[in-house]
């Protein structure tokens, strides 16, 4: 049997090249595929991280601690942390925390001369916010909350709406909002600054106050609705370590409810696990119309040699070897342009996950999406092997049909064919 | 005792609007190292027979019995072990594998056999050597002419020591020295190795050389002459 199998297999691998060209045209066109779509993969994935990352720079952070029940649109305004200077010492307690910021949010109107806005207010801790979040960094006119300054009741807001109110700093607005006892308040700001967000979605959406000044406004002082708080590198890479550091700190914070970022905006978890089918599925459709490349290059190639195999069957080769030698020929074929797709698609992924790609010309759209401007490619090694095993699979059953015909062909007729 | 036995063998094609008869009711016996020949002009039936004798087709009617086995009485994947085992094949256009030297031809039917791969290739080299190829071994056919490659075919034809050849028409595609070279070497191979030959043909360079001869017209065997 071995010496069968070692026959079979020089014969396949001899004849993969009787046909250089046609054999070189398949590995390409499975190379290219396999690279097009592990870039495909790793340009999705790159997008969807940077998004994740623009969302927990901008507002997640890497976990979040509520009272049970609090939701996060706002709307729940009794959902206060009890004690949250305790909770929040013990927060910055945790040995894998690096930073933690509270929170008290309101849903707001903002009034200006030029027109009124709906948004997010966010009454902040501005030296802990500037441990967790981007925006304290990115401000592109004013300042953030600075002690220095002389403003309590400085507001910052997203340079989209100071755009679309034409406001600038030092300008008045109203706020306008509800207090926990349906009181409706509305307080005097001065625009203290305006930030450069990762989305001009969320540069509309929210707008930050000191916390202090907040709490006193709606009268609930030391009220805080969320703790954010980020980890170390380590722990925020993978999402079960990410879960079991959070795991760890509930067990510090009874009454609490401790969440990872996918478990507070699990919208964001969803687009992951749905992007992941849906380039399973484009892979697929892909590989698919790869395929029939190979059935029809393999139908090509058996018809062409009706007569030798028809020898093969007429001298006592069985119908399984000859259907395993078409089959082997298959694979053969898969076995080196499979490869060659996988380490151009890795080689592509590498440069660019390392250099980006600029989309610059379409950064204002992509700001629509909390996307930056410039794209880094994941390198998608994850997917290396089910890539790899969908190829394989594919290609086998794309041998089924040459093989079919392969073997039912009938000897003496087969022999007689030009 | 006979090696082939032919009773009343028939074979009709339906394939066509009207029934062709390519052997109609032929009764033969051949004995165990003979060096025969089925004769007549194309289409009077001798490859149809031919392929019958091989099992390479099955009879409308009437039986083939080879060494006491009656052929078409075998299932179709016994068949082709049967001719694995028993039969060697020379066709007409030398059908060799092209991707594989002369030697690998040669040895082909022993890897199918599972024969170890010392003995097989020890095997090969003493029929290249008969045929007059032992320096070609490691030549691809394409880089053999058709003479040598017909050589090559033989070869591999008595590899498995089969208990007969067949050869169908196998001078046909050679000039006249390279079918004198291929048949001294037959002949001296049936007188060596004891085996069987059986052609189809209408060369009468093989006709020459053939000690019996049965000569074919519309699938009967009109007449059958023997010479020492």
């Amino acid at each position: 049997m071995m010496a069968v199998g070692t026959s079979l297999l020089r014969m396949a691998w001899r004849n993969i090249w009787r046909n250089p060209v046609r054999s070189s045209v398949v590995f390409v066109s499975m190379g290219l595929g396999v690279w097009a779509g592990l870039f495909l993969m790793g340009w999705a994935s790159g997008i969807n991280n940077a998004r994740v990352q623009a969302a927990i720079d901008d507002y997640l952070a890497h976990g979040q601690v509520h009272v049970p029940g609090y939701v996060s649109d706002g709307t729940a305004l009794k959902a206060l942390v009890p004690d949250a200077r305790k909770a929040l010492a013990a927060l910055e307690a945790h040995p894998r925390v690096t930073g933690a910021a509270p929170r008290l949010q309101l849903p707001a109107m903002v009034q200006a001369a030029t027109g009124s806005s709906g948004l997010l207010v966010q009454g902040v801790d501005p030296q802990r916010e500037a441990l967790l979040f981007t925006v304290p960094r990115s401000i592109t006119e004013g300042e953030f909350l600075a002690d220095t300054s002389r403003l309590f009741n400085g507001v910052v807001i997203g340079d989209a709406l100071a755009k679309r109110l034409d406001l600038r700093v030092g300008d008045p607005v109203v706020f306008t909002y509800q207090d926990t006892a349906g009181v409706v308040h509305s307080t005097l700001y001065t625009i203290e600054g305006s930030y450069h967000g990762t989305s001009s979605r969320t540069e509309e959406a929210l707008a930050y106050v000191r916390l202090d000044h907040l709490a006193r406004e709606v009268e609930l002082p030391n009220a805080v609705h969320t703790l954010s708080f980020r980890v170390d590198d380590a722990s925020a890479r993978q999402k079960e370590e990410l879960e079991a550091v959070c795991a760890d700190i509930q067990s510090s914070l009874p009454g609490l409810r401790v969440q990872t970022w996918r478990q507070a905006a699990p919208e964001m978890g969803y687009v992951d696990e749905i992007m992941a089918q849906a380039l399973m599925l484009f892979m697929g459709i892909m590989l698919l119309a790869m395929a029939f490349g190979i059935l029809n290059t393999m139908l090509m190639a058996i018809l062409e040699r009706q007569r030798e195999l028809g020898m093969l069957m007429a001298v006592g080769m069985t119908r399984a070897r000859v259907f395993a030698l078409v089959v082997l020929e298959t694979v053969l074929l898969t076995l080196v342009g499979l490869p060659f797709g996988l380490l151009l698609g890795h080689g592509t992924l590498l440069l660019t996950s390392r250099v980006g790609i600029s989309l610059e010309m379409f950064a204002d759209g992509l700001a629509e999406f909390g996307i930056a401007p410039v794209i880094y490619p994941e390198v998608v090694t994850h997917w290396y092997l089910p890539v790899a095993l969908m190829v394989f699979v594919l290609s086998i059953l794309a041998a089924l049909v040459p093989a079919r015909k392969a073997v039912s062909l009938n000897p003496i007729e087969s022999m007689r064919a030009l | 005792m006979s090696l082939i036995e032919l009773s009343s063998l028939t074979k009709i094609y339906t394939e066509t609007a009207s029934e062709v008869v390519a052997v109609n009711g032929i009764n033969l016996t051949v004995e165990a190292g003979e060096f025969a020949a089925l004769v007549g002009p194309s289409g009077c039936g001798k490859t149809t027979l031919l392929n019958l004798i091989g099992g390479l087709d099955r009879p409308t009617r009437g039986t083939v019995r080879v060494d006491n086995t009656d052929l078409h009485r075998l299932s179709d994947a016994d068949l082709v072990r049967f001719r694995l085992e028993h039969i060697g094949f020379v066709f007409q256009a030398y059908n060799l594998i092209p991707v594989l030297t002369a030697l690998e031809n040669t040895v082909f039917i022993m890897e199918l056999q599972g024969i170890p791969a010392a003995e097989r290739n020890r095997r090969g080299m003493e029929l290249l050597d008969a045929v007059g190829l032992a320096d070609k071994a490691h030549h691809r056919p394409a880089q053999l002419s058709g003479g040598q490659q017909q050589r090559v075919a033989v070869a591999r034809a008595l590899a498995s020591k089969p208990a007969f050849v067949l050869a169908d028409e196998p001078t046909a595609n050679l000039d006249s020295k390279s079918a004198a070279t291929l048949l001294d070497i037959m002949v001296e191979l049936n007188r060596t190795e004891g085996t069987l030959f059986l052609f189809s043909t209408h060369d009468p360079r093989v006709v020459d050389r053939a000690k019996r001869t049965f000569h074919l017209e519309d699938g009967v065997i009109l007449r059958e002459e023997r010479r020492n």
